[in-house]
């Protein structure tokens, strides 16, 4: 009996571990945070300008509505930029960039993924962007493509700086100024 | 000059007449009168019936001047729900002078950049690039020459068209279609992307890129950009051994081709950028806290070269030989507008000639470098490949000039525009734009490949048919 004991015990044990595990599949994946590069592009009094930073991305896949890479659909998204780690081509520019940018305060500029609709080889993605604590619904499409085990992501958006309450840099008393138009793009692969 | 607020009294009797007729298919005495009218008069009032019986409803009539309005004017009937996305109230304007665009996706061709370029940048930035020297003789003529070529096309052929292939080759090398990008100086100032962003946008469509030895990135900073090596344009000083260790910095990371410009050796008289800097220039505080032209500044690659000096050979066509011996570069002379030029080029041995008048840079009163090209081809007789720029504008450009013989079409300003206003996405819409333009005209002389463009595709005009708006030098 004893015997039976010792050796039914590793069996329920591994009965629930599978149980769990099959559990586990069956739900959501967990989110793997997965680096995407983004480049901010402007204009102003003087010439245009591109800044880029590499942020991440968190993924998690489990939804009703499948779409290009995510036969499961997705069930969450946010990408995070670290403010901070913004570069841009000169010191100079990177440092009229953080004053108006705040990272002490703000140190993160975050996208979180409210709604989708997958077409062709991608989906317009909704959802609410944050910066400087000033929260605004975006939409905007994504390109979708699988590759290999991931999906890469690539997509681009366009906002006005002044919406989210960041002063576009003025220097040089006034001769250069920053126009509040920019434009998002980012690309990254991603693994669901 | 007549404005279109000084027309307004004056009868348009055209309209008057027509009105008249109208009036008349319109009345119910017509059947009993018409037959004592004069025959003209009933061949009108026959046409004024026949257009109100096929007629679908009245035709809109403007606000303000009463006239009926072509229907490429109206605007569309929108069903119930649907947003009334009006098309542009301007869009003749913006055809004709540029639209100053928001996004690279926007521009439908190249002035559409230049616009926009203009609006972001620097007005002494704009006026560098912008200018011509003297009165801008040059630049227009370079318009103009090719506006004078007409295509002549081919409407139907013995069998199916294949796929177009706008391919060529130079020195071995295969490239996607005969368009680069020439050497242009100081791509920073008009976006901080600058040469790297050119070249992002060029690699992955296989197009020929020249540095110019005016950049504002090093060699090696836009090769990386790149992912290989691009040519690279020089500007030779007296001091020779400033000249070899420039050809040793290239040479050394690869550069396979030398494009020595020889059009500038007697100067220029660059008006334009003598008046944006009136004053202060370059040692204004804009200057001086952007381009950090502090006493040391040097660009990238007029830095780093410092040494014994070294013989200062004069500018003769033996100089060619010299350069060719400093490295195993291809040698191509920029600048060349004649037959004479040509012959003496290939005769001392340069690789490439390179029919160029500096994009209207350089001297005035020259003729324009698709007007010397042929010239310039029958001197070199295929011998080495020929290039061409100054002027080029449209896809329809580089169909010229590919019939008249060149091997390769380049680029200037227009890029720069795609740059300066959206960075290294607007210079590959600029790309996009070009070479779909070429794609037409090939498949409207069902040319299917750059070797079956040849002369017989063109003719000479009588005059340029010059449409844009060109005030101020804009849409040149």
């Amino acid at each position: 009996m004893q015997v039976a004991s010792r050796v039914r015990f590793p069996v329920r044990f591994v009965v629930a571990v599978a149980a769990g595990l099959l559990l586990l599949a069956g739900s959501p994946a967990a989110a793997q945070p997965s680096n995407v590069d983004f480049t901010v592009s402007g204009t102003s009094t003087v010439r245009g300008w591109t800044c880029s930073v590499s942020g991440t991305a968190r993924v998690t896949s489990g939804s009703s509505a499948p779409a290009p890479g995510f036969a499961a659909g997705v069930q969450s998204a946010t990408l995070t930029v670290p403010v901070a780690d913004f570069e841009c081509p000169d010191e100079t520019m990177t440092e009229h960039l953080m004053d108006a940018m705040k990272p002490a305060e703000f140190a993160d500029i975050t996208f979180r993924l409210d709604g989708y609709e997958a077409s062709g080889d991608g989906a317009e993605a909704s959802g609410a962007l944050t910066i400087q604590a000033v929260t605004q619904p975006v939409s905007f499409p994504i390109s979708l493509t699988p590759s290999g085990a991931g999906v890469t992501i690539a997509g681009e958006v366009g906002l006005d700086m002044t919406e989210y309450g960041v002063e576009p840099p003025v220097v040089l008393l006034g001769l250069l100024r920053v126009g509040p138009e920019i434009r998002i793009q980012f690309e990254g692969l991603v693994f669901p | 000059m007549t404005g279109r607020s000084s027309d307004a009294g004056v009868p348009d009797r055209t309209a008057s007449r027509r009105e008249f007729f109208k009036l008349l298919a319109a009345s119910p005495l017509l059947g009993l009168a018409s037959t004592g009218l004069p025959a003209n008069w009933q061949r009108a009032l026959a046409h004024e019936a026949e257009r109100r019986a096929t007629a679908g409803p009245a035709a809109p009539r403007c606000a303000e001047c009463g006239s009926e309005m072509l229907q490429s004017l109206v605007q569309p009937q929108f069903g119930a729900g649907q947003d009334p996305v009006l098309p542009p109230q301007n869009a003749i304007e913006d055809q004709l002078k540029g639209q100053l665009v928001e996004s690279p996706d926007d521009a439908i061709n190249v002035w559409d950049f230049e616009r926009a370029a203009h609006a972001t940048n620097l007005a002494q930035h704009w006026d560098y690039l912008h200018m011509g020297v003297d009165d801008y003789e040059t630049r227009r003529a370079n318009r103009e020459g090719f506006q004078r070529l007409m295509l002549r096309p081919r409407r139907l052929g013995g069998e199916a068209m294949t796929e177009i292939d706008t391919s060529v080759e130079l020195y071995g090398r295969r490239w996607a279609s005969p368009l680069f990008l020439c050497p242009v100086a100081s791509l920073e100032a008009y976006h901080t992307e600058g040469e790297s962003g050119a070249a992002r946008a060029a690699r992955p469509r296989d197009i020929l890129q020249m540095q110019s030895h005016q950049s504002s990135q090093s060699y090696v900073e836009i090769a990386e950009a790149r992912g290989e090596p691009h040519w690279f344009q020089i500007y030779t000083t007296p001091d020779w051994n400033v000249n070899k260790r420039v050809i040793d910095r290239v040479a050394g990371a690869g550069c396979p081709a030398l494009v020595w410009t020889i059009d500038l050796l007697g100067g220029s008289n660059r008006e334009l950028q003598r008046r944006t800097l009136a004053g202060e220039g370059y040692s204004s505080v804009l200057c001086q806290s952007c381009h950090q032209h502090h006493p040391d500044y040097l660009r990238p690659m007029r830095a780093g070269l410092e040494g014994p000096e070294g013989p200062r050979y004069p500018y003769t066509w033996d100089y060619i030989k010299r350069l060719k011996d400093a490295s195993d570069m291809k040698l191509i002379l920029k600048g060349i507008m004649t037959a004479e030029g040509a012959e003496q080029a290939i005769e001392h041995g340069a690789d490439g000639i390179f029919v160029s008048n500096h994009g209207g840079r350089a001297v005035n009163s020259m003729w324009s470098s698709i007007d010397s090209l042929p010239e310039v081809v029958n001197a070199v007789r295929g011998r080495v490949p020929v290039f061409i720029d100054s002027g080029v504008r449209r896809g329809t450009d580089i169909f010229k000039a590919v019939a008249l013989g060149a091997d390769a079409v380049g680029i200037g300003r227009p890029y720069v525009w795609g740059l300066g206003a959206f960075g290294e996405d607007g210079v590959g819409k600029v790309i996009d734009l070009i070479l779909a333009e070429l794609r037409i005209a090939m498949r409207q002389t069902r040319t299917t490949s750059t070797d079956q463009i040849t002369s017989r595709f063109v003719m000479e005009g009588k005059n340029p048919i010059m449409m844009r708006d060109n005030q101020f030098g804009f849409g040149l």
